[in-house]
């Protein structure tokens, strides 16, 4: 008798859990039916009577664009940058943070907690000044400036920082001491013991917000700040491409921007998948200490 | 002997503190750029009549007349309701609500399905911005193209719509509710799972039912996670406006505080831009958010967070 | 290397765990810094080390004020009870590292990464990882990243303690004879009261931050200056008595109890306290079949080569050590005697040697 309804329980358990999760599955059901249709009526592919068929590779010309080849590139570049960049930086605030005895530490490190709440995105007005004051700049204003890859880099390396920071902070907390303690009596000076012996001890940790960088970087980051501090549309990214597509005022071609979303879907979902059982930690790493 | 130990101790104290400027300068640089210089910037602009018109050169200092501005605005009071009712009903419903239910959810079916599921939900984070806010679209098109309307409109009967323009409130809160919800889910699942099962052992031979210890064991310890995922998530619907500029650009009366400031000042349909007046609508913004975060520092407990160094630099 | 440690203190966080330590060790002398844990003797070793920095006072190198001097720069060895041996590195890489920051050649590093190898026995260990060796091996391996660079000093924090008692034993010689051999000076710090017995020409014992005796290992153990000191060394440790000190004719006896024990001039306290506290070893309480005094056996421990006999009387229990084969259970009553020769008396105030 328990056992029946036990079982029934968890049958329930389960409906709800499909019913809730059915718009995430039909959303990339669509996505994946329509890249190869020529049009859908909701999920059914059809031709151009309206009848079930008219699957094509059509959806995929924009491959030839080499514009999209350009802005895939410029991506990978914006994602990559911003994942080597939040690495090297949260990686030596954080160990500072962990390991170090300063004035102001505590400070420190209130403020990296505030930052991770802070409206950072509403302050874009302001940082178009600060990225036109660096334009101005001798030689940093053209890498780094307005209308530049690396500005806006800069910008969303800056944003993902205090989550970095906070991270890091927590994987150095638990590299054993006499461990480097051992390395600086070996003879290293403190950035040599960081770099040569605490480091390696928080590699997983490390690829698990490296992983999770680029996909923000690839993703969330490379609309909003590119698509308000880059006028060219040959410097932009995938994100801001696709955009284009949907509000351009002429007739959409559904499949086609089904494609692109796709195109630019496939890395990160394969990184996803490899890495999720890191991920799935590093989220809920980020939290100890606050109950 | 006391003055002697002092002056030693700040002695100690100078060898690491120059570490870790290095090691702190590069970050602080970022912050100091994108984050400190912003704030005073904005607060700047939110005090002079700058704009596109005016140019950087010909503006005038005008105090508080655009936060006045904005009070007098009858804009102002149906945005602010507007904010208010997306942040309510999205926190509620799914940043919290349903982030709660699929925690429990998942932990009470076989692991493998329980990670599946969670698997599945993390994906609307970590696909890109502009291709998750397309699916949407794509779902609620009008007939024939639209997915709801091809699931409701035959088995149901339903009658065709496009439905964000039915229902754009439901539809700004569907679109960043199935992003937010996994993040209350992931916290709320290592809480559960960090319960000591002799709880629910406790609970069951007390004779407890499913939805009691549910009731009585799982949600007191749930606390402080549910209190840190609601300031937490209430912060970031309030500055976030991405997924409902590309979803309707505000179009169907669903232009969020957020996305109103950075329409003034950044990106309108007239090509002129209110930096002043922008700013004060972000201005205000950053005073919440730096409110709220004092609220929220204090379900830190930051003393269990900072061990002291166990290295010292003579 | 002669180290100098000149009134050195340490607070963290205002709570003081060393207070005003003085300390000299010799050049190629084998230092033990004994204590019960949280005595402070790690802290005191990892300030020597360059790890932790004094609050007051100044650690003396040859001379030389080192307080201001960087650990990379000291030019000591440290083994750490952990071992702390890096688990990204293979043995042999753990063994060369010291050289390879000094960006020693690398036909250098090969040899003396050998040399090491093959004085502590690791040479088919050298490619493995130190998570795959046994907890000697790692300890080895520790020993030669410490020796490695030919340092002028030599520090241990409870090296042997995470090794099982057989491999302690074997450890504890191997140190021993390689410290000779190689005449560095070495600092040693450990809680285990035989490992500063066997090892160390003269111990530190410290006790709540403070220096309580420095001295050779036998001098400690047969004129204990303190209370603390009579208790900590020894095994199985001194008994501690509260007597009273009376005069019967002009002659001087401890009154423990309804016992009256007569104390030997030459033993007799040369100071006068209020409580005293009489100290006579397990060794020096003996059976007798016939005479002594009466007590009931309490517990008995046999312990191989002899037996540790716990007995009450007088309502305080005191232990005695016998040899094997006497047919005894708890609960029968035997017959004590106390060699009076060889007792101790302390203020049981302040814990000072009356003596």
């Amino acid at each position: 008798m328990e056992r029946l309804s036990d079982w029934m329980t968890r049958i329930f358990l389960m409906l709800i859990l499909i019913i809730v999760t059915l718009p995430i599955v039909l959303g990339y059901a669509w996505l994946l039916i329509s890249t190869f249709s020529r049009r859908t009526f909701g999920l059914i592919p059809v031709n151009a009577r309206g009848a079930f068929g008219g699957f094509t590779l059509q959806n995929w010309s924009f491959l030839k664009d080499p514009l999209i080849w350009q802005v895939t590139l410029n991506t990978l570049i914006f994602a990559l940058g911003i994942t080597v960049g939040v690495i090297v930086l949260s990686a030596s605030a954080g160990y500072a943070l962990s390991r170090m005895n300063f004035p102001g530490r505590r400070f420190t490190l209130t403020l990296t907690l505030l930052l991770h709440a802070f409206p950072s995105i509403t302050l874009l007005l302001a940082i178009y000044f600060v990225l036109r004051w660096i334009s101005a700049l001798p030689v940093i204003g053209g890498l780094f400036g307005y209308n530049t890859l690396g500005g806006v880099t800069l910008v969303s390396i800056a944003m993902q920082l205090p989550l970095g920071i906070w991270l890091m902070k927590g994987f150095f907390d638990h590299v054993p001491w006499d461990m480097e303690r051992a390395a600086l009596i070996d003879g290293c000076s403190r950035f040599q013991a960081w770099w040569k012996v605490v480091m390696p001890q928080i590699r997983p940790g490390v690829f698990a917000l490296a992983i999770f960088s680029f996909i923000q970087g690839w993703g969330y980051y490379s609309f909003l700040i590119p698509y308000s501090f880059m006028i060219d549309q040959t410097r932009g990214t995938i994100s801001t491409y696709l955009n284009n597509m949907i509000s351009t005022t002429s007739p959409v071609n559904y499949g086609q921007v089904a494609a692109v979303g796709l195109f630019q879907l496939i890395p990160v979902l394969l990184f996803f998948l490899l890495a999720q059982k890191y991920l799935l930690r590093i989220f809920s790493g980020g939290m100890k200490g606050t109950a | 002997m006391r003055g002697d130990l002092r002056k030693t101790n700040t002695r100690s104290g100078r060898g690491d503190r120059w570490n870790a400027i290095g090691f702190l300068f590069p970050s602080l640089l970022l912050v100091i750029l994108f984050f400190f210089l912003p704030v005073i910037i904005t607060f700047f602009l939110s005090a002079t009549n700058m704009s596109s018109s005016t140019g950087f050169r010909n503006w005038q200092w005008v105090g508080l007349a655009n936060y006045t501005k904005i009070l007098n605005s009858p804009r102002a009071l149906s945005r602010l309701w507007l904010t208010l009712q997306y942040v309510a009903l999205t926190l509620v419903f799914f940043n919290v609500g349903m982030g709660l239910l699929l925690a429990i959810l998942t932990t009470r079916i076989p692991a493998r399905m329980g990670t599946l599921f969670r698997v599945v939900w993390l994906l609307p984070r970590v696909t890109p911005i502009v291709v998750y806010v397309m699916m949407w679209i794509f779902l609620a098109a009008d007939a024939p193209y639209g997915v709801i309307n091809q699931l409701l409109l035959e088995p149901l009967g339903v009658a065709p719509r496009y439905w964000i323009a039915a229902h754009p409130l439901l539809a700004i809160v569907l679109v960043n509710g199935y992003i937010g919800a996994s993040f209350g889910m992931i916290i709320f699942t290592s809480a559960i799972q960090s319960i000591p099962p002799d709880l629910f052992w406790a609970a069951v031979v007390d004779g407890a039912s499913w939805w009691k210890q549910i009731r009585y064991v799982v949600l007191p310890l749930l606390r402080w996670p549910l209190l840190f995922v609601t300031v937490y998530q209430t912060l970031s619907l309030l500055m976030s406006f991405e997924q409902i500029l590309i979803l309707t650009d505000g179009a169907y009366n669903t232009e969020v505080w957020a996305l109103w400031a950075y329409h003034r000042a950044l990106n309108n349909y007239w090509g002129h831009f209110q930096w002043g007046f922008g700013a004060a609508l972000a201005a205000i913004l950053v005073l919440i958010g730096i409110m709220l975060s004092a609220l929220y520092l204090r379900f830190f407990r930051l003393n269990t967070l900072i061990q002291r160094p166990q290295i010292e630099s003579p | 290397m002669r180290v100098r440690l000149n009134n050195i203190s340490k607070e963290f966080d205002g709570t003081a765990v060393v207070k005003n330590l003085c300390l000299s060790i010799e050049d190629g002398e084998f230092m033990a810094l004994l204590g019960p844990s949280g005595c402070g003797k790690t802290t005191t070793l990892l300030m020597i080390a360059g790890i932790y920095s004094p609050s007051a006072g100044t650690i003396e190198f040859d001379g030389r004020i080192v307080n201001r001097l960087p650990a990379k720069d000291r030019h000591v060895g440290m083994v750490f009870q952990s071992y702390a041996l890096y688990p990204h590195m293979t043995v042999y890489e753990n063994l060369i590292f010291p050289l390879v920051i000094q960006k020693k050649p690398k036909v250098e590093m090969r040899r003396e990464a050998m040399r090491m190898a093959e004085m502590l026995g690791l040479t088919d260990v050298l490619d493995r990882k130190p998570s795959m060796l046994s907890g000697g091996q790692q300890q080895r391996v520790a020993l030669g990243r410490a020796l490695i660079k030919k340092p002028r000093l030599l520090l241990f924090d409870e090296p042997l303690s995470n090794l099982d008692a057989r491999l302690r034993i074997t450890m504890r010689a191997e140190i021993k004879r390689l410290q000779r051999e190689l005449g560095i000076t070495t600092i040693y710090v450990t809680h285990d009261q035989t490992e500063a017995l066997t090892m160390a020409d003269r111990i530190a014992v410290m006790r709540d931050g403070v220096l309580e005796a420095v001295g050779p290992a036998e001098l400690l153990h047969e004129h204990p200056p303190t209370l603390f000191i009579a208790e900590f060394i020894g095994h199985p440790p001194m008994n501690l008595l509260d007597v009273v000190l009376e005069d019967h004719e002009g002659q001087l006896c401890a009154r423990l109890g309804s016992l009256l024990l007569e104390v030997p001039r030459w033993r007799s306290p040369q100071r006068f306290a209020s409580r005293v506290k009489m100290g006579i070893r397990p060794l020096h309480v003996t059976l007798v079949r016939h005479g002594g005094y009466p007590a009931t056996v309490y517990l008995i421990e046999p312990q191989g080569n002899q037996d540790v006999i716990i007995c009450e009387m007088e309502g305080t229990r005191i232990s005695l050590v016998t040899t094997p084969g006497h047919n005894l259970a708890m609960g029968d009553t035997v017959h004590i005697e106390f060699q009076m020769d060889n007792v101790y008396f302390f203020d049981a105030e302040s814990g000072k040697s009356l003596l």
